[in-house]
């Protein structure tokens, strides 16, 4: 329905920080995992935003010509001027989960650990904590600034409500 | 419709319901801007509406009546608003020319027009009322 809208807008954005905010954690919490299921070290998890799909035109035209009413005999009522509020397609954001390949591994070198190489080389996660840190608070603000506009679009419409 | 014409077209009404149509589309625009925020490569969006409301206020000084369908509309038909992408460099990330400051702000200031459109609507709305059903009513 039009006037939710504005609201899954928002929904969306709170939604892609929220996943973003999880691989973060779990990049923090893997930083020295040396062991996984898929084998070698843990691979940085990063969020990628994308632009959500827009409505194409052809869809929001035929919304329209179907919710026309005919007016097949001269007693019918016209029908009111249209508005205005077709011509926004933007639907939000979206995410995609990427396995980064670590670039530069943290080497450290521990013959007796369990996973060492034959060089006695231990191969960490290339999980660097201050640029999860940093990215966090960058996510947490953007997670904030959806939320306040998602309580901006619902005093709206109860505001509309009192007319 | 006649009652329409008669009625609510004389009073700001109209005015007021394409302002509430307007900040209602823009909001959504700025909805999407904020919630792509971090979205490499996206360029954010404005709505361009001062015309449309405009044409609310400013009276013609002619105003035709079509009783032909070849005839022309006189004054033309508004220009309803549009969705446009402002031309800004990209914004301190380097992801994309989203400036959050400016959001928010058009956000709070949008938010501040609709208030005041629905408050001067119900307002209108009020005086309606009484003109028709008088000072006891």
């Amino acid at each position: 329905m039009q006037i939710f809208d504005t609201l899954d807008i928002s929904a969306t954005g709170l939604s892609a920080q929220r996943r973003k905010m999880t691989a973060i954690a779990s990049n923090i919490a893997n930083v020295d995992t040396t062991r996984t299921d898929e084998g070698g070290p843990y691979k940085r998890r990063r969020m990628v935003m994308l632009e959500a799909p827009k409505l194409t035109k052809f869809s929001t035209m035929l919304e329209q010509k179907k919710s026309r009413l005919l007016r097949t005999d001269g007693n019918h009522m016209l029908e009111g001027e249209p508005r205005p509020d077709e011509i926004f397609t933007g639907s939000g954001v979206m995410t995609q989960e990427v396995r980064e390949e670590p670039i530069k591994p943290r080497m450290v070198l521990d013959p007796n650990h369990p996973d060492a190489r034959e060089d006695g080389y231990v191969v960490y996660p290339d999980v660097n904590v201050v640029t999860e840190m940093v990215d966090m608070i960058a996510s947490s603000r953007a997670y904030e600034a959806n939320a306040t506009v998602l309580s901006a679009a619902k005093d709206m419409i109860n505001r509309s409500l009192d007319i | 419709m006649f009652l329409n014409k008669v009625i609510f077209n004389k009073t700001k009404i109209p005015a007021l319901n394409a302002v509430l149509d307007v900040t209602q589309l823009r909001q959504r625009v700025i909805s999407n801007n904020i919630a792509n925020v971090s979205t490499a490569g996206y360029r954010k969006q404005d709505l361009r509406f001062q015309e449309y409301l405009n044409s609310f206020v400013r009276k013609p000084a002619v105003e035709g009546t079509v009783t032909d369908p070849r005839h022309m509309e006189v004054p033309q038909p508004v220009s309803a608003p549009e969705v446009y992408e402002p031309e800004s460099g990209l914004n301190d990330t380097g992801l994309n020319n989203v400036d959050i400051d400016k959001e928010m702000t058009d956000l709070a200031e949008n938010h501040l027009h609709f208030n005041v459109g629905a408050r001067l609507l119900s307002g209108g709305f009020d005086g309606l009322r009484k003109a028709i059903t008088g000072r006891s009513g």
